[in-house]
């Protein structure tokens, strides 16, 4: 009962909310429509940056950019990406700038439902309010495809959408992006980078019972990735972690795949490579690789030729 | 006397038996093939690191270039036939999609095999910029294998 009322109340209140700003928006687009070449090509550039393209791309099955449909499986059930090209029907056409931010950084779609936290609205709520402009700016003019979205393959009781609702309330805290003034501009920008739009401690740290990530081993790597892949620790930690790397070693993965042996990456980190990382300026992936190497190493071994045996902080 | 002969051909036999099960086995277990063909890419993978390292300006020396480019061009070039079936189990990274989509598997390695003979090219142009180029599209043609045939990691 509880849990309908707020359901409606929420409804209703967004349908108001929604309403009230498509006509906002309207207006709103006339008049930003001026210096938008700019914020285009940025937005292009923070889509790599922020890892839009691989998952909401279905490049394994020959998907158009951005129509979504790719398929994550996780523990928790398997997640097909939504299509995000404007088109009104089927992709996010009928969104305005509000909209999406909201999504983005709250978690909430315009209809008011709580997203999973398969999407990283965790991470992109540090995003900047410009360079969520910019993203949105060149969201705007990606080609529209007409695929339809797929629903979402999900055990129970991770099935019903309004469990979202309490696992926000239970761990999701928005992030502000703070310079902080002890650390130099490279690192800062490597921090913002990593932790805000890379979103890599989405995959590289491990996560709860409940699917939230484990703070206290962050980027420590887990058994249990998206698609049942092991996920390295990125951790300086010189036995288990990349702590004998040199900076120039994580740089050049992060320009070609290749790993200091001379082996490639071959998961899911070879889509991110080919489709955010090789796309940054070395500016901004020495910044990655300098605040990588500035976290606190944690022992924490993923590769271990027992298959069955799970890592310290792994606790599924 | 008729029962130390049948001992001497019990012996005779019982050790013409352990020869011929022990040579038998000693050639192209699939354990030794599977061994056989990481360490090739143990190898391509030593290669690929001077190579980079040239690329990356961390070693100034080009003198190697052509003869580990050519290398990988080698150990690619017959890397098929350490596929034989009966290699897809034991301890190995390769996925029995190998086996089940093999023109698929063939068509990742002719690609890895090309740019393997570019990267002997670029190598000889001795120019780092054309070499960290091929190097690039040599990275992009393992993961046509990696990504698809070989177990997570």
């Amino acid at each position: 009962m509880l849990c309908s009322s707020v359901a409606f109340r929420d409804a209703r209140r967004t349908l108001t909310t929604t309403v009230t700003l498509a006509i906002f928006s309207f207006c709103a687009f006339a008049s930003e429509n001026t210096s938008s070449a700019e914020r285009v090509s940025r937005g292009a550039y923070l889509l790599h940056a922020a890892g839009c393209v691989a998952c909401h791309t279905d490049y394994e099955h020959g998907g158009t950019l951005l129509a979504g449909g790719r398929a994550l499986k996780t523990p928790f059930g398997t997640f097909y990406t939504p299509n995000i090209t404007a088109d009104p029907k089927y992709g996010i056409g009928n969104w305005n700038k509000h909209d999406f931010i909201t999504a983005m950084t709250r978690g909430v779609s315009p209809d008011g439902t709580h997203y999973y936290p398969v999407f990283p609205y965790t991470a992109y709520s540090g995003i900047t309010a410009d360079d969520l402009s910019d993203l949105w700016a060149y969201l705007r003019t990606v080609p529209l495809s007409r695929a339809p979205n797929r629903k979402h393959d999900v055990k129970f009781p991770f099935s019903i959408r309004l469990a979202n609702w309490a696992w926000k309330l239970m761990f999701f805290r928005p992030v502000t992006h703070r310079t902080e003034s002890t650390h130099s501009p490279e690192w800062n920008r490597g921090s913002y980078l990593v932790t805000a739009l890379g979103h890599c401690s989405e995959c590289h740290t491990p996560r709860n019972l409940l699917g939230a990530t484990k703070s206290k081993y962050a980027y420590a790597g887990t058994k249990q990735g998206p698609d049942g892949e092991k996920v390295p620790n990125i951790t300086p930690d010189r036995e288990t972690g990349i702590g004998d790397w040199s900076q120039s070693d994580i740089t050049w993965l992060l320009q070609t795949g290749f790993l200091p042996d001379g082996d490639v990456v071959g998961s899911s980190m070879a889509d991110v490579v080919e489709h955010s990382t090789s796309h940054l300026t070395v500016d901004d992936q020495s910044a990655i690789a300098i605040y990588l190497q500035s976290l606190i190493p944690i022992h924490n071994s993923v590769q271990t030729n027992k298959e069955a045996e799970q890592s310290d902080v792994d606790n599924w | 006397m008729a029962a130390p002969i049948k001992h001497i051909l019990t012996a005779i036999a019982t050790v013409c038996t352990i020869i011929s099960l022990s040579t038998a086995h000693a050639a192209d277990e699939p354990e030794n093939i599977i061994k056989f063909r990481q360490n090739v890419m143990k190898g391509n993978g030593a290669h690929i690191t001077n190579i980079a390292a040239v690329v990356k300006g961390q070693v100034t020396t080009t003198a190697n270039l052509a003869a580990d480019a050519q290398a990988i061009a080698d150990g690619l070039e017959n890397f098929g036939k350490l596929f034989p079936t009966g290699t897809e189990g034991g301890k190995t990274n390769a996925l029995a999609k190998v086996w089940d989509d093999r023109a698929g598997f063939d068509k990742a390695l002719a690609d890895a095999q090309d740019a393997a003979e570019n990267m002997i090219g670029a190598a000889a142009s001795n120019d780092i910029a054309t070499i960290g180029k091929a190097l690039g599209a040599l990275g992009k043609s393992c993961g046509g294998c990696h990504k698809p045939y070989r177990k997570k990691m």
